[in-house]
């Protein structure tokens, strides 16, 4: 037992050395810019959702399903602030995309289950049926839209699309295009918007381009931190916040150097979307009906700035 | 980059210790369930009807040569699909119940092994004197086995405080999933070390337990 002693003092005194902090960081993101929220707040907007007036009296197939098991099962994988993360004191998942969710829930007058798990899981969940959507950040691509039902974008007002590289600060001088990232090694978040732009941008385009795939973007983080790779491709708002509070060690591209990801050859990119199996059209027009009246009276709006409250994002970041 | 492991680990501690108690108690359910589980299994597998036996070996081999991470998702994802009853699992029981199925099959096998261990000149005695069989393996055999089955079931109990780890792919609460908590503070790093020291701690001091309880069942050796 005096033996376990000494080797666990041992190690404290190893963790305490090997890790010399010259003064301590504060690690909530700047408010940079001097954003202020002046909505509810994240709790109170949640509660107080309204719904939207849809027709529920021709409900078939999932839509029937899910009125009758009376939950809303969402699948999404909270590691991607301000749209959807857990609570770091009680785990809960927040976000703009539950309140989305808790929104539809609402509208269909049921209650809300949210799962968390690996982005990866996310479809596969809706796929074998264990999730009725799945809400997690996604973005319009060819082949989702081919293999599911996929609802109509969302975005905030103020939440631009822009997709970035986040990179060490040291080595920011030698990008000012994309053409300089030829030979580099670059992390995507696996089945993510920016794995395509990616591969269709960068992969299939310069010489020597390498890509490596994560499951967890903290992956990514970690293995920047350690030299692992060059870059991080991320949407910007991401990025900046990653900026932001790694002490001027990451900066994200687009706002040192305008560079960015071309959305334009992807026509059909507006904001986020919601995922469903195929054929559910009765539960899909539901989904675009609550889409389309958030979008409209400026509620989701509402939702994106409380979440960023929440989540310590500061949208207005990017400028 | 950023605040340090012991700044973290101050400003946080509720939330590792919230983990720490999710890890234990998840090791504990899979451990508890599994034993009960796990001895049936070992009837199986010590059973002379050829068929039981089979049974009993597949489901330990199946479950001992597959990863429990691959046995996560397809009993969150796919068991649901096959046997529309796991349908009204949530994910926390998915998770545990492929936990519980993992550890049951460890448990098995130790049981197994903690009963044949026993000398069959043991058995041979208690028959010859006229005992029954059932009452040789309870008054004679399991006595013996036990003490070579509770130090490997307290190891496996160790074991499964680090298997659980994988539970946090599927977010629920424990010490790895504190890893995601923190990530969205942008505290990527000083989680993971802190997370190492505490599952290091843990299985050490449950370790050297283990130790002082398999000397303590070796007295009746001497």
């Amino acid at each position: 037992m005096k033996k376990l002693l000494v080797i666990l003092f041992a190690l404290l005194l190893l963790v305490g050395c090997g890790t010399k902090s010259d003064d301590v960081v504060d690690n909530e993101p700047v408010e940079e810019g001097g954003w202020v929220y002046e909505g509810v707040g994240y709790d109170a907007l949640y509660d107080s959702l309204g719904k939207a007036e849809v027709d529920l009296s021709n409900a078939d197939g999932q839509l029937a399903a899910i009125l009758e098991k009376g939950t809303l099962v969402i699948a999404t994988s909270p590691d991607y602030p301000p749209m959807e993360f857990p609570d770091a004191e009680t785990g809960a998942i927040k976000g703009a995309d539950i309140l989305l969710a808790k929104y539809i829930a609402n509208t269909l007058g049921v209650e809300l289950v949210v799962e968390g798990m690996e982005f990866g899981a996310v479809i596969t969940s809706v796929d074998t049926g264990k999730s009725d959507l799945a809400i997690s950040g996604f973005g319009y691509t060819a082949e989702r839209a081919e293999s599911y039902e996929i609802s109509h974008g969302y975005q905030a007002d103020s939440d631009a699309a822009h997709h970035t590289i986040l990179v060490p600060a040291a080595d920011a001088d030698q990008y000012n295009s994309l053409a300089d990232f030829a030979g580099k090694k670059i992390y995507a978040q696996a089945n993510s918007l920016q794995q395509m732009y990616v591969e269709d941008q960068l992969l299939n385009v310069y010489e020597g381009v390498e890509m490596e795939l994560v499951s967890d973007i903290n992956e990514a983080i970690l293995g920047l931190s350690a030299g692992k790779a060059d870059a991080i491709a991320f949407d910007s708002t991401t990025a900046i916040n990653y900026a932001n509070t790694s002490d001027g060690m990451f900066v994200s591209l687009y706002k040192e150097k305008g560079i960015e990801f071309d959305l334009s050859m992807y026509n059909d990119y507006a904001g986020n979307i919601v995922l469903m199996k195929k054929g559910e059209t009765s539960l899909l027009d539901v989904v675009n009906q609550c889409i389309d009246q958030i979008m409209e009276n400026g509620l989701y709006t509402e939702m994106y700035y409380a979440a960023c409250d929440a989540s310590g994002v500061d949208p207005t970041a990017e400028d | 980059m950023g605040a340090s492991i012991f700044e973290v680990l101050i400003k946080y501690y509720p939330i590792f210790l919230k983990g720490l108690v999710g890890t234990l108690k998840y090791a504990a359910i899979a451990v508890f369930f599994g034993t009960v589980l796990g001895a049936l299994i070992s009837l199986l597998q010590l059973s002379k009807n050829k068929i039981i036996k089979a049974i009993g070996v597949i489901y330990v081999n199946v479950l001992r040569g597959t990863p429990l991470l691959v046995q996560m998702y397809i009993s969150y994802l796919f068991l649901p699909m096959a046997f529309p009853i796991f349908n009204a699992f949530t994910k926390e029981q998915c998770v545990l119940l492929s936990l519980i199925l993992n550890s049951s099959a460890y448990v098995a096998e130790i049981i197994r092994g903690g009963i044949t261990s026993v000398d069959i000149g043991q058995t041979e005695a208690a028959r010859s004197l006229g005992m029954s069989a059932k009452n040789t393996m309870i008054k004679i055999i399991l006595p013996q086995a036990i003490r070579t089955i509770l130090p490997s079931l307290a190891n496996e109990y160790i074991a499964m405080i680090k298997e659980t780890s994988l539970a946090g792919s599927f977010m629920l609460y424990e010490l790895m999933y504190t890893r995601t908590l923190l990530a969205n503070k942008y505290l990527v790093w000083q989680p993971l070390f802190i997370v190492a020291g505490i599952y290091l701690i843990v299985t050490m001091v449950l370790s050297a337990l283990v130790s002082k309880l398999e000397k303590r069942l070796a007295i009746s050796d001497k």
